[in-house]
C-alpha cells in the first residue's frame, strides 16, 4: 500500500508537471546560476541557471514514459513469441528458445550503448533498445506457463470444439497465466527506468536539453558538482530510488496477492523448478540492470 | 554423463552461430567504411573503390560473413580505430583488471550473502528476516552509478578514506606487498558497488531455496531421526541449495561483466567495461564489436559450464531427455 501511494504521487507529479512546476524545464534564470536551494528555487539551479525542481518533475515524465513503454514493448514481443513457442512447440519452440538464448548472452550495457551509438540517442530509441533486449525473460515465462496449461482438459475441450488457436491462446491460456505476466510487467517497468537512467547518465539515452533523471545525474561526473553542489545530483538520484522502490513493492504485493500459494510470492521458484536447463532461466526477479 | 555433456555442448552451437550473426549484422550496420579517418582526403573515389574491392568490402554479404567468422574463430577481431592496435590485444591488456574487479565483487557478495541467506531462510518469520528482505528491496532499487557517486562523496571527498580512481596511486610505483595493498585500497569502492546489488539478489534467492527445502519431507525425516540441527543443515541443506546457487552465480557473472561498464567508467578502472565505453565515445566500432563478441562468447561458455556443474551436483539432470 505504501509503495502504491508513493507511486501514485510520483506519477501524478509527473503527469501534472506543466501545472506544478514553478518554471519551464529549459527556462534560464541568469541571476541564479548554480544557486543553492532556497530563494525562489526550491532545489536550486544548475550550471546554466535552470530550476532543478522543475527539471526534476519534468524528468519524471521521461521515466514514466520510458518505463511503461519499454515494458509494453517487452510484453508485446515476449508474450507473442512465448505464446507461439509454448503453444506450437516443436520447431517454432526451438527457434524462439535459441533466439532468447542468443539475446541473453549479450551483456546488456555493452550492446545497448552499441545500438544507441549506431541508431542515435533519443527517447524512442531508448525505449526500443530496452524493449528489444529485455523481452527474453517474459518469453520464457509465458512459454513455461503455456507448456503446462496446454495439457489441461479445458484446452483439449476447446480444441475439440474447433476453437481457433489464436482464441485458445488469448481466451484460455493467457487469461490463466495473467498473474505472473502482470508481476513481470510491473518489475519490467522498474528495470526499464533503471536502464534509462543508466543510459542517459552515460550520454547515450535521453539528450539535453530534455531533462531526465539519468541525464541530470550525469552532472555529477564532474568532481566539483559531486563535492560541492549536492542539489544537482542527490534529488534526481533519490527520485529514481523512490520510484523504482515503490514499483518493486507494488510488484511484490501483486505477486503475493496473485500467488496460488497464500503468502508466498509466485516468482520464488523452488529448487526443483530448476532441474533442467530449459527452466533454469525462468526466475523472475533478478533481471540485473545496473 | 559424457553423453549429457556432448548433448549439452551441441545445443550451444546454434546459439554461437546466432551470436556471430548478430554481431556481424551490427558490424555491417555501423556507419562509414573501414577507411574513414585512415586515408588522406584527396584520394579519388575510384582509388578508394579499388582499395575497398581489394580488401573484399564489396563482396556479397555472405562471403564477408564467412571471412569475418573465419578470422574471429582464429582470435583475429580486427583493428581498433582509436588505438591502431589489434582488438584482441587491447582486450587482453585490460581483461585482468575486469576479472580482478568482478572476481572480488563476486567473492565479497558470496561471503556476505551465504551466511545471511542461510540465516534468514532458517528463520523465515523473524524480525531480522523482514528487515533484511526490505533492505534488499532498497538495495536493488538503487542505480549502481548513483550508489557509486554517493560512496565517492562520503568515503573519498568527505572522509578522505579511500581513493576513487584507477588501480594504483599514480607516481608512487609501489612494488611487492605495498603494491598489493595499494590495489586493494583502490578496489574497495568499485567492488563494493558491484557487490551490493548482488548481495541483495543472492540473499533473496538463497533464502527462498533454503526455506523451501525446510518444508521437504526428507528434512522432516532427518529431524525425526533425532539428528541435531547442525547435522541436518551442513550436509543436507547446503548440498541441496548448492544447485540453485550454481544457477544464480552463473547468471550473475555476465551481469557483473555488464554492470562493470558503469562502475569501471565512474571509478576510472581500466577494464573491459571502460574500454567499451571509450570505444563508443570515440566511435571505435571494430573495438566495440570485438568486446561485445568476446563478452557474449564468455557468457555462453559460463552457461555451458554451469549446466555441466549442475549435472555433477544433481545426477537427475543427466537423465532429462
Amino acid at each position: 500500500m505504501v509503495g502504491f501511494s508513493i507511486l501514485l504521487v510520483l506519477v501524478a507529479l509527473a503527469l501534472a508537471a506543466p501545472w506544478i512546476a514553478p518554471f519551464a524545464p529549459d527556462e534560464v534564470d541568469l541571476f541564479a546560476i548554480e544557486a543553492p536551494p532556497g530563494d525562489g528555487h526550491l532545489l536550486g539551479t544548475d550550471e546554466i541557471g535552470r530550476d532543478v525542481f522543475s527539471r526534476l518533475i519534468y524528468g519524471g515524465r521521461v521515466s514514466v514514459l520510458v518505463g511503461v513503454s519499454a515494458a509494453l514493448v517487452q510484453i508485446l514481443i515476449g508474450t507473442t513469441l512465448g505464446a507461439i513457442a509454448g503453444y506450437r512447440g516443436g520447431l517454432s519452440d526451438a527457434l524462439v528458445m535459441r533466439l532468447t538464448e542468443v539475446i541473453m548472452c549479450f551483456p546488456f550495457y555493452a550492446i545497448a550503448i552499441t545500438l544507441a551509438a549506431i541508431f542515435g540517442a533519443s527517447v524512442w530509441n531508448v525505449i526500443l533498445i530496452i524493449g528489444a533486449l529485455h523481452w527474453t525473460g517474459l518469453a520464457r515465462l509465458v512459454r513455461a506457463e503455456l507448456l503446462s496449461l496446454r495439457e489441461r482438459g479445458f484446452v483439449l475441450a476447446a480444441r475439440a470444439m474447433g476453437v481457433s488457436p489464436i482464441k485458445i491462446i488469448f481466451n484460455h491460456l493467457l487469461r490463466n497465466a495473467y498473474g505472473p505476466i502482470l508481476v513481470y510487467a510491473t518489475l519490467a517497468v522498474a528495470n526499464s527506468i533503471l536502464a534509462e537512467a543508466a543510459l542517459s547518465f552515460l550520454g547515450l539515452g535521453v539528450r539535453q536539453p530534455q531533462p531526465s533523471w539519468g541525464n541530470m545525474l550525469s552532472a555529477a561526473q564532474s568532481m566539483r558538482v559531486l563535492t560541492y553542489q549536492w542539489w544537482l545530483w542527490i534529488p534526481p538520484g533519490a527520485a529514481i530510488v523512490l520510484m523504482v522502490l515503490a514499483i518493486n513493492f507494488v510488484g511484490e504485493s501483486l505477486s503475493r496477492a496473485l500467488s496460488p500459494r497464500p503468502g508466498a510470492p509466485i516468482r520464488d521458484l523452488g529448487p526443483d523448478a530448476n532441474v533442467n536447463s530449459q527452466t533454469r532461466k525462468e526466475r523472475l526477479w533478478p533481471t540485473r540492470f545496473s | 554423463m559424457l553423453l549429457y555433456f556432448i548433448r549439452r555442448a551441441l545445443t550451444a552451437v546454434p546459439v554461437l552461430v546466432g551470436i556471430s550473426l548478430a554481431v556481424f549484422l551490427l558490424v555491417h550496420l555501423q556507419p562509414g567504411d573501414p577507411f574513414v579517418g585512415m586515408i588522406s582526403p584527396d584520394t579519388t573515389p575510384e582509388e578508394k573503390a579499388e582499395m575497398l574491392r581489394r580488401i573484399g568490402y564489396l563482396d556479397p554479404v555472405w562471403v564477408q560473413y564467412l571471412r569475418w567468422l573465419g578470422r574471429a574463430a582464429r582470435g583475429d577481431l580486427g583493428y581498433s580505430i582509436q588505438h591502431g592496435t589489434a582488438v584482441q590485444v587491447l582486450i587482453g591488456e585490460r581483461l585482468h583488471n575486469t576479472v580482478l574487479l568482478a572476481g572480488s565483487a563476486l567473492a565479497l557478495s558470496l561471503a556476505v550473502s551465504l551466511p545471511l541467506g542461510l540465516y534468514t531462510g532458517l528463520r523465515r518469520t523473524g524480525v531480522a528476516d523482514m528487515m533484511l528482505s526490505n533492505l534488499s528491496f532498497v538495495l536493488v532499487s538503487i542505480p549502481a552509478f548513483f550508489l557509486a557517486m554517493v560512496l565517492i562523496k562520503l568515503f573519498a571527498t568527505e572522509w578522505r578514506l579511500l581513493p576513487t580512481s584507477g588501480v594504483v596511486t599514480v607516481g608512487m610505483n609501489y612494488t611487492g606487498l605495498a603494491h598489493i595493498g595499494d590495489v586493494a585500497r583502490h578496489i574497495v569502492l568499485p567492488a563494493s558497488v558491484l557487490a551490493i546489488t548482488n548481495i541483495a539478489i543472492l540473499n533473496r534467492y538463497l533464502r527462498s531455496s533454503v526455506s523451501d527445502l525446510i518444508d521437504h519431507d526428507f528434512v522432516r525425516a532427518l529431524f525425526a531421526k533425532g539428528l541435531s540441527r547442525r547435522a541436518v543443515i551442513v550436509p543436507h541443506l547446503l548440498r541441496n541449495s548448492a544447485k540453485p546457487l550454481i544457477t544464480v552465480v552463473s547468471l550473475e557473472i555476465p551481469g557483473l561483466l555488464s554492470a562493470a561498464l558503469l562502475t569501471e567508467t565512474i571509478f576510472n578502472w581500466p577494464g573491459i567495461g571502460r574500454l567499451s565505453f571509450e570505444a563508443v565515445q570515440g566511435r571505435d566500432y571494430p573495438l566495440l564489436m570485438g568486446i561485445v563478441l568476446f563478452l557474449a562468447v564468455v557468457t555462453l561458455a559460463i552457461n555451458l559450464l554451469a549446466d555441466l556443474l549442475y549435472a555433477v551436483v544433481d545426477p537427475r539432470v543427466r537423465l532429462v531427455r
